[in-house]
């Protein structure tokens, strides 16, 4: 039986890995050579960034061994789409102290000011959970929201980017 | 050469080195820094610091201009250095970041220290600084 055709011709990857420390690096890599093929350069540098920040994220607060990310590009004449989804199913303790990072972020207009912030707690806690999101912000101006599903939540991160060179 | 105790460190895929010039620190990453290296990442730049104190250096050059990646935590590891030096009043000395013209994602994240630390963190391409 051959796979349902797809109507979308977006650049887009699915992964479903267990993800270990080396294996983040590599997805990353893999993640940069491909889209650089197809889009610009500033482009696959932030979805390689946003991509290694939420699978390091999946690794230290999963609760088992699997993850999903999805990442699709949507092109047009003058910016691209960037979505960016990882899903997993987290520890029972991290769900809580995920929906707050989000949600402080969400109250906070100024990302960069919000990642000084996130910086500094951090440090203070000694513990370093809602860094990659604030950076996912921040650096790759992306908006981040959660979905819910039974036990296994999925982070989304989306952007727009502007293409360079075309007015 | 003038011996400084800083503690090199030598990850499969991350390395770490700090040495003497003249009366600056150059501390130089190679590699990628991840969640594996997070914990030699911050040891490694408190040693620094602590050389840079002993030293009354009044300047301290970190080349990140070879790293592949860095991810937040390793990042943080610079914030606090940073907000460390600010607090130190007139005895501060100054970073600067040697960064990779090319590598658009490098001066991002420097882009957010110096916001940080605008008072004590410059930033520098690392090739105007091999060519000077």
């Amino acid at each position: 039986m051959s796979p349902p055709a797809s109507s979308s011709k977006n650049p887009r990857f699915e992964l479903t890995f267990a993800p270990t420390v080396i294996l983040v690096s590599v997805v990353r890599n893999f993640i940069h050579d491909f889209y650089q093929r197809v889009i610009g350069k500033e482009a696959t540098e932030r979805i390689a960034m946003a991509t290694h920040e939420l699978l390091e994220n999946a690794l230290r607060y999963s609760a088992e061994d699997g993850a999903t990310l999805k990442v699709e590009v949507e092109q047009h004449p003058t910016v691209d789409h960037v979505t960016i989804r990882i899903r997993n199913r987290p520890s029972e303790s991290h769900v809580g102290p995920l929906k707050e990072a989000l949600a402080k972020m969400n109250e906070n207009p100024d990302p960069d000011l919000h990642y000084l912030m996130v910086m500094r707690e951090s440090w203070r806690r000694k513990d370093t959970s809602g860094l990659g999101l604030a950076r996912l912000r921040a650096e790759g101006g992306m908006r981040l929201s959660l979905e819910l599903d039974g036990e296994y939540v999925c982070i989304v991160a989306q952007c727009d980017l502007e293409k360079q060179g075309v007015s | 050469m003038a011996y400084i105790a800083v503690t090199p460190v030598v990850e499969p895929n991350f390395r770490a080195e700090a040495i003497l010039a003249g009366t600056s620190l150059l501390a130089r990453f190679t590699g990628t820094a991840d969640f594996t290296v997070e914990t030699h990442v911050d040891k490694f730049v408190r040693q620094v610091h602590a050389e840079a104190c002993r030293l009354e250096a009044t300047a301290v050059d970190v080349d990140i201009s070879a790293l592949e990646f860095v991810n937040s935590s390793c990042l943080r590891a610079f914030v606090i250095w940073i907000t460390t030096v600010q607090d130190m009043g007139r005895r501060r000395y100054t970073i600067t970041f040697l960064f990779k013209p090319a590598a658009g994602w490098q001066q991002r994240a420097l882009d957010s220290l110096e916001m940080i630390g605008e008072d004590v963190v410059t930033t520098r391409s690392a090739e105007s600084s091999r060519g000077s």
